[in-house]
């Protein structure tokens, strides 16, 4: 029983590899437009999408036009299967004044669906030492760059931990790629132009943003999967509940990560992040930003040169912290918080248990340098983690 | 229009009188019948074969189209009754550990909330049991119960460790 539950497991989550492998050499034998069509807009528009159970892939537009597109092709597919996927979908669009309406929705989401979103997708399966259960890891400083290929392979890592969960053995999964049969490709694209405002509300959907998106953007994203280049509009507002977020750049706005299983950004620069139960990753913290937290795991890799300010206030966070390479300034206040340097767990009890907040470590700049900036820290029932790399850095003073 | 019913009874009766020969002709026309039956034995083995085979074979498929939709459904219930007892299980201890009304108050909602969650996924599944979003959204729901609840242990149990070393400044 288990092993025919996991072999049909691994046909729906390899279907994807399956396609994206051989994407050049299959010709699909039936294609669905199912939506088509583009607006006008000016600087006064608002696109509104409402997405369900959807996976659309977003560009920036050649022109002032909204275009969207949405097709399903099929390749031995067996009629009653093609029958219930079309059955069950609900697309509409429509423009009102200033206002473009786009909603999507399928009851359940197309089990086959395959989405070649990147050019890295296609040899996902020649990693095969990423297929390997994965190991705990030892804790060490990413750079940029590696925060953000692992922001681009990120759907690859996601289906890798899902295997691992369920004991999914890699030879299983080739024996199953090998197959075509029943594959079904889902394909939205979006094209958005800059300057016009966009609202959506994202629902067990997957988005991928292929170009830096600069447009404001008020999103209220639930059980979703997004990825992105540059999200560059001071005025954005984000309100993510579970699901994953990767982004290369965030440059302004207001974020709240509330129960997001993986918050991955590269650079991040004037933004104020609220976050609750959330793993954060930050590959570089720009200039100033701020973050409010409860019972979150932050990891603070990289500095930037001249971030001037960095703002923490958290409740039973922990903290993974880097320092910079470069002269800075430190202060912690709170209480009730823990300092673990290095791997050799080497510990710091910075404040007993009493409830008032006091200074508990100050560092200041080197006054014979240019400093880079101060970083400081509000932390109540918080574990610091200072790791191996940075004790040099400050010994270095 | 007033009638008597019992005078209906009377003339039922007087209509269905039975001929005087009617238990002769009634057993002459048994043993015609029987003797023609006993002329086919074989077909009485015949429909028995196949009313059999038919039944055997009707069972005989009929269980992998059961093995077809039930493994996962199955499958499922076992990883969420075997989580959900190990949530119980960290909740306890976590509840036992935790001197702080606040934290232990965000924590019940923060797994109620999941819990609404699980519940709404858990309706989509039952609707169509193949959907891999569907499984991996519920896997996903009961680990983070799960994890929150451990990281949170482990988290106090650093806090309340003893004291080693002071430092007030770096």
């Amino acid at each position: 029983m288990k092993n025919q539950f996991k072999i049909l497991l691994l046909i729906l989550i390899t279907s994807t590899v399956a396609y994206a492998q051989k994407t050049s050499e299959i010709e699909m034998d039936e294609k669905h437009t199912i939506y088509k069509e583009n607006f006008t807009t000016n600087d006064n528009t608002t696109l509104v999408l409402n997405l369900k159970n959807t996976s659309a892939q977003v560009f920036e537009s050649p022109d002032d036009n909204v275009y969207i597109e949405y097709t399903i092709e099929f390749k031995n597919t067996r009629r009653k299967l093609k029958e219930r996927q079309l059955k069950h979908l609900i697309v509409s669009g429509k423009k009102e004044g200033n206002k473009i309406t786009y909603s999507s929705k399928t009851r359940n989401t197309i089990r086959h669906s395959v989405y070649d979103f990147d050019e890295l997708l296609i040899d996902r399966f020649e990693k095969k030492n990423l297929l390997k259960d994965s190991l705990p890891k030892p804790i060490i400083r990413k750079s940029l760059d590696s925060v953000i290929n692992e922001i681009t392979n990120s759907e690859l890592l996601f289906r890798n931990k899902i295997r691992g969960a369920l004991k999914i053995t890699s030879r299983q999964t080739e024996r199953w790629n090998r197959s075509v049969d029943n594959l079904i490709i889902s394909k939205m694209v979006i094209k958005i132009p800059e300057n016009i405002h966009v609202r959506a509300t994202l629902e067990n959907s997957n988005l991928v943003f292929i170009d830096d998106f600069y447009n404001r953007a008020t999103m209220n994203i639930r059980n979703s999967k997004l990825r992105f280049k540059v999200l560059g509009n001071p005025l954005n507002i984000f309100d993510v509940d579970n699901g994953y977020f990767r982004a290369n750049a965030i440059i302004g706005g207001q974020y709240s990560f509330a129960n997001t299983r993986h918050a991955l950004i590269g650079q991040l620069k004037n933004t104020e992040i609220h976050s609750e139960f959330t793993k954060v990753e930050i590959g570089e913290i720009g200039l100033g930003n701020k973050i409010i937290d409860f019972n979150s795991e932050y990891f603070f890799y990289n500095w930037t040169e001249g971030f001037q300010r960095f703002d923490l206030f958290s409740e039973y966070s922990k903290i993974h912290f880097f320092y910079p390479d470069l002269n800075h300034g430190l202060e912690v206040i709170g209480y009730n918080t823990r300092n673990l340097v290095g791997d050799d767990g080497f510990e710091v009890t910075m404040q007993p248990k009493r409830k008032e907040r006091n200074r508990l470590m100050s560092k200041p700049s080197n006054p014979k340098e240019k400093s880079t900036g101060l970083i400081y820290f509000d932390i109540v029932n918080g574990i610091i983690y200072s790791h191996n790399d940075s004790i040099k850095t400050i010994n270095k003073d | 229009m007033k009638r008597d019913i019992r005078n209906l009874f009377k003339e039922e009766d007087d209509l269905k009188t039975l001929p005087k020969n009617h238990r002769t002709e009634f057993l002459e026309k048994l043993n015609k019948q029987s003797k023609q039956k006993s002329s086919f034995p074989w077909l009485k083995i015949a429909a028995v074969l196949l009313i059999a085979l038919t039944i055997g074979f009707s069972l005989f498929y009929d269980k992998p189209e059961e093995v077809k939709t039930s493994p996962i459904v199955a499958q499922i219930e076992a990883f969420e009754a075997e989580y959900l007892k190990d949530i119980e299980t960290e909740w306890e201890s976590f509840i036992a550990i935790a001197d702080d009304e606040i934290l232990v108050g965000r924590f019940k909602k923060k797994l109620e909330d999941l819990d609404v969650d699980y519940q709404e996924v858990s309706t989509q599944f039952k609707n169509e049991s193949d959907n891999i979003i569907t499984i991996e959204a519920l896997v996903e729901n009961l680990q983070t119960r799960l994890q929150i609840l451990k990281d949170i242990q482990e988290h106090i149990k650093i806090l309340n460790q003893k004291n080693e070393h002071y430092e007030k400044s770096i």
